[in-house]
């Protein structure tokens, strides 16, 4: 390259100088200092040109748009399905249609199973059996915005979502969600069941995607049945309100972006069945219709104490979450609890006893910690 | 990080992609889908047909990942290979885009008093002038400067994965930063010229 004759757009033009303005090593940074001692001339068209590459990358950066995570994890189940189904059956199909259209239409086979930790993807394989140490490593360095939680125990796994949000997730089933809740939508995506209390807030409507079908709530609890290889998404409301719609509804960005529930609106024992071969969206009512698929305990308990001995509501909430509770029996067996808990998430339920008893605590991963010096 | 690891990670993570580690697979996956939907999305408007374009994509490296020869970088693979894929969706699709899909703004952003004001103006709102600047170039120059500037594509790359040759890309990046400055003046392309401190450090 004849650096000596370039002005601005030239080097703005040059991909090596931009590697150098944007990511700059000991390479490119020996050449370019060399560079500017041997023609101190073209310092002052260099530094320009170095500016204007920032200003239209960051303008670049704004005007790229991000895509939402919803897409690309329906995009994601239906490539598993395509690639890895069409692959256990025999290759003799070289049918010409093997550009599979419409990706919105996906059930069956969840062949990968997986999990992320904290820290990054951890996978546990149906094929591979474990993960190689270098595949390990590669995953634990991609930064991911996002969290999976996936339970293959028996026992339902409690997630505590970013906002204090409570989900009780079923046997096989995976829920994804950002690591933080900003921006004005909370948006999480369900593979199979789990029951939500979400914690109260209209100004940032909590979405749940489960196949076709989105839930819209500003704060309740409901159960969601939503496995990929089930013919109907059922959602069952047990307190509050939620919204159900298609995601294909053409009015589905209305009715995401109003701060009202607008669809199909559910009450406490009300359910939506959407039958996903038939497209048909349903709503029964009424006690006797309703068919929780596997009742928790959490869906027992009232949460309604009058004058109950605080370690009693220990006992309960951890029965009903599966999560240890760690207290002082002693220093407790004072203090009473009068209160209506039976629409907040676990967070928010722990708080209020805390508070009412005046003690503190601290969520843990699996355990929460109540410390206290007693009541009078 | 540093490029000679990355190119290794790419390589490990390639190779264990071919030998049908779907791990692998996925975190290539998770990688890469979201800037090539929005790569995708620029240069086609109908997005059912990118997320279509993508899902081919993926579902075709799979198939035939034995097949793969060593690569330069996974996501100068990809691109190209979704640049092929969208290109011939939108053949086949009968609606026909055209050569060049409609220009948006492009009278609205011809030199006006805005220029007068320029000083004045915040340099968030100058940025935004910029944006909507690059949004009103033709697709083709709006489609290399994203590449060069967002993705960090080389000139090669670029030329490779977009299909035409070197000397093109140059005159699609020439052409783009001269319009920008017919439509923007000297002044906002260089606007954090004074507040710039990191570069002087590199240079001086």
């Amino acid at each position: 390259m004849n650096y000596q004759q370039f002005n601005k757009e030239d080097f703005i033009s040059d991909s090596f100088f931009r590697q150098w303005v944007k990511h700059p090593d000991n390479e490119s940074n020996l050449f370019w200092e060399n560079f500017l001692k041997t023609n101190p001339g073209q310092a002052d068209t260099i530094y320009q040109a170095a500016e204007i590459v920032r200003n239209i990358s960051a303008a670049a950066a704004n005007l790229s748009e991000k895509s939402s995570f919803v897409e690309e994890e329906d995009l994601w189940e239906s490539i598993k399905k395509q690639a890895f189904e069409t692959e256990s059956e025999t290759e003799e199909t070289s049918a010409p249609n093997i550009w599979w259209r419409g990706w919105s239409t996906f059930a069956a086979a969840a062949s990968v199973m997986l999990m992320l930790g904290i820290l990054g993807w951890v996978y546990l394989n149906r094929r591979t059996s474990e993960p190689t140490q270098v595949m390990k490593e590669l995953v634990a360095k991609t930064p991911s915005r996002y969290i999976q939680e996936f339970n293959d125990a028996e026992k339902p796994k409690l997630v505590i979502l970013p906002d204090g949000s409570s989900v009780l997730l079923q046997k096989d089933s995976r829920l994804t969600y950002a690591r933080k809740f900003d921006g004005e939508k909370r948006e999480v995506y369900l593979v199979g069941e789990a029951y939500f209390e979400v914690s109260k807030n209209p100004q940032q409507p909590f979405f749940v995607y489960a196949n076709e079908l989105v839930t819209k709530v500003l704060g309740t609890s409901f159960n969601i049945k939503a496995y990929s290889e089930e013919n109907d998404v059922v959602v069952t409301v047990r307190t509050g309100k939620v919204a159900v719609f298609h995601q294909a509804d053409p009015q589905k960005e209305e009715k995401k972006n109003s701060l009202s529930l607008d669809g199909l609106v559910l009450l406490p024992h009300q359910q939506a069945v959407f039958a996903r071969q038939e497209l048909r969206l349903s709503k029964t009512s009424g006690e006797t219709v309703i068919n929780l698929p596997k009742i928790l305990p959490v869906q027992i308990s009232t949460f309604i104490y009058d004058a109950v001995p605080a370690s009693e509501v220990f006992k309960e909430l951890s029965t009903a979450y599966g999560i240890e509770i760690v207290y002082d029996e002693g220093v407790l067996k004072s203090c009473r609890l009068t209160a209506d808990l039976s629409d907040e998430p676990l967070s928010k339920k722990i708080e209020i006893v805390c508070k009412s008893i005046e003690a503190n605590y601290d969520i843990q991963s699996n355990r929460i910690v109540v410390s206290s010096l007693g009541c009078q | 990080m540093d490029k000679e690891q990355n190119h290794r990670d790419d390589a490990l993570l390639w190779d264990a992609f071919r030998r049908g580690d779907e791990e692998a697979f996925e975190l290539i996956y998770r990688t890469h889908s979201s800037t090539l939907l929005s790569y995708g999305k620029r240069i086609c408007p109908d997005h059912d047909l990118v997320k279509d374009a993508l899902q081919d994509v993926f579902v075709e490296i799979w198939k035939r990942r034995e097949n793969l020869r060593d690569l330069h970088t996974i996501k100068f693979y990809l691109f190209r290979v979704m640049r092929n894929r969208l290109t011939l969706l939108m053949q086949n699709n009968l609606t026909s885009y055209g050569d060049d899909f409609p220009e948006k703004n492009e009278d609205l952003l011809s030199p006006s008093i805005d220029f007068i004001l320029m000083e004045q103006e915040t340099i968030t709102h100058q940025q935004t002038k910029l944006q909507e600047a690059i949004s009103s170039l033709p697709s083709r120059q709006r489609e290399a400067i994203m590449l060069a500037f967002y993705e960090d594509f080389s000139n090669e790359e670029i030329a490779k994965i977009m299909g035409i040759n070197y000397q093109s890309v140059l005159n699609h990046l020439n052409r783009a930063y001269l319009s920008l400055r017919e439509l923007l003046t000297e002044i906002t392309l260089l606007l954090s010229l004074f507040l710039s401190y990191s570069f002087q450090k590199i240079l001086f």
